[in-house]
């Protein structure tokens, strides 16, 4: 008869310091079960974006600091849908810009976490070493690191000269060796590879019944990508895009996925500067929205989504969120079962679990 | 419209990955109504089915369907104090919890016309 206990995984953990309680079930040192708990951090955004349209443009970008952009993007979106305002040219590519730049911010930090969760404290400073160049290159486009508040129904509220642009452009392309070394750490490096290789699975049809989203979906062989349909297909501004996906399902695959779409972003970047062309940041609108809308965007943890309905006054009837960690971290307490203890910290961390955004 | 019929229309949309729920949420009418949205992607376009229900009706979940609907289902419980058969809330809010359904509005104030012109309907 195996011995059993209980064990909580958080809601204050080393490794993982956002508040998530897992209550964790081991028979000896396996993971025989786990319970969830959330919330413990809910901050009601949702009722407090019923508020003022116009204001939540910033306030959306404080669901989350690590997809901040793509928050206060999709709510623009939303409400283009609701107010038929389109996006002129240039905005919806600076937009393409920050929403990638972010990815490669997020996407670094995740993998930079995982490292340090393997107590592989190095690869964490060499991850973050590349980070804060992504961080320094939003700030030299939008004048902040975290928030950009770069955002307005239509378009964005500030411009990028030819000459910043060439410069972050430059940028972006000398951090792509260094980029790539860090691709190989992921690839092929023994200890990433034994922490990470088969452990936490999560297979296709798992991922279907729990409707996981971006690179969790994408690791367990679902290809789909919000980036190649929608308002927010690249394609209708000439990039040229393919979703990154892998048929494994385990914490490997999960950092695979995101390493590759971190060089995939920076091309897009790269993409996306080499098609700008002079014209307005944005399109005008006058007057209260009145209708409702949606849009999707794929943030980098998956698909993000805002359902908006406004009333015609300064306040909103209703703004639903849908984040994609919200569907991604239920699913947890598959991956989990039947794995050993010490693998918990690595699995869970995999999944870039963001509860900013799941107690929005 | 009603989830019965959202469900059978899943089930004849083929198998579990045909179809994908991006959301299920309430949106209160203030009225003591809640129009409910379903919203799926089914291969790469966006479906919503939407249909009014009582605030004190309970309604059958489609978590046996699809896993990942279970938390929206809970979330709708806690934020709106809405009910689903077999399904908890407890998810963003203890038990111990003063709030209740924060997310709810105020009920419309009827007038006296309104309510004379609803009773003579």
């Amino acid at each position: 008869m195996p011995r059993t206990s209980t064990i909580p995984f958080g809601p204050q953990h080393p490794s993982f310091l956002e508040p998530l309680h897992l209550r964790v079930r081991l028979e000896e040192e396996k993971v025989a079960g786990v319970d969830l708990s959330l919330g413990y951090n809910h901050r009601g955004i949702e009722y407090a974006m019923e508020k003022d349209w116009k204001r939540n443009f910033f306030l959306s970008e404080r669901v989350c600091g690590i997809c901040s952009f793509h928050h206060s993007t999709t709510y623009a979106q939303a409400l283009e849908m609701v107010t038929g305002v389109q996006p002129t040219e240039r905005a919806r590519l600076l937009r393409t810009v920050l929403l990638e730049v972010q990815r490669v911010t997020s996407h670094t930090l995740a993998l930079g976490h995982i490292a340090e969760a393997m107590g592989y404290e190095n690869l964490f400073m060499h991850f973050f070493r590349e980070r804060e160049e992504y961080m320094r290159i939003a700030n030299e486009i939008s004048g902040n690191r975290v928030h950009y508040c770069m955002n307005w129904l239509g378009g964005v509220r500030r411009d990028i000269s030819p000459e910043a642009a060439r410069e972050v452009s430059r940028r972006m392309e000398a951090s792509l060796p260094r980029l790539r070394d860090l691709a190989d750490v992921v690839r092929k490096d023994s200890t990433w590879l034994k922490r990470t290789k088969g452990v936490g699975s999560l297979s296709k049809a798992q991922a279907e019944d729990w409707a996981v989203v971006g690179p969790v979906a994408r690791a367990s062989g679902i290809s789909y990508d919000v980036r190649l349909t929608g308002n927010a297909a690249y394609s209708l501004d000439g990039i040229k895009f393919k979703p990154i996906w892998r048929e494994e399902g385990d914490s490997w695959a999960r950092c695979m996925v995101r390493m590759d779409e971190t060089l995939q972003s920076v091309e897009v970047c790269l993409q996306a500067l080499s098609l700008l062309k002079e014209g307005p940041v944005a399109s005008p609108f006058k007057g209260n929205p009145s209708g409702e809308g949606f849009s999707r965007n794929e943030a980098p943890r998956g698909e993000l989504m805002y359902w908006v309905k406004a009333n015609g006054t300064a306040g909103l009837d209703r703004v639903q969120v849908r984040t994609p960690a919200f569907v991604n971290i239920p699913p947890l307490g598959e991956m989990l079962q039947g794995e050993q203890f010490a693998n918990v910290p690595v699995i869970v961390v995999s999944v870039d679990p963001c509860i900013c955004c799941t107690d929005r | 419209m009603s989830v019965e019929e959202v469900r059978r229309e899943l089930a004849g949309i083929g198998p579990k990955g045909s179809a994908r729920p991006i959301s299920v949420f309430p949106v209160d009418n203030a009225d003591g109504t809640l129009d409910m949205i379903y919203m799926f992607q089914i291969g790469q376009e966006v479906r919503l089915w939407r249909f009014a229900v009582r605030e004190d009706q309970e309604l059958p979940s489609i978590s046996d369907l699809y896993k990942g609907a279970l938390n929206m289902e809970r979330e709708a419980v806690d934020l709106f104090g809405l009910r689903f058969a077999g399904v908890q809330g407890g998810l963003l809010l203890g038990p111990d919890s003063p709030v209740r359904a924060p997310l709810r509005k105020p009920r419309k104030k009827v007038t006296e016309a309104e309510a004379k012109e609803g009773g003579d309907a």
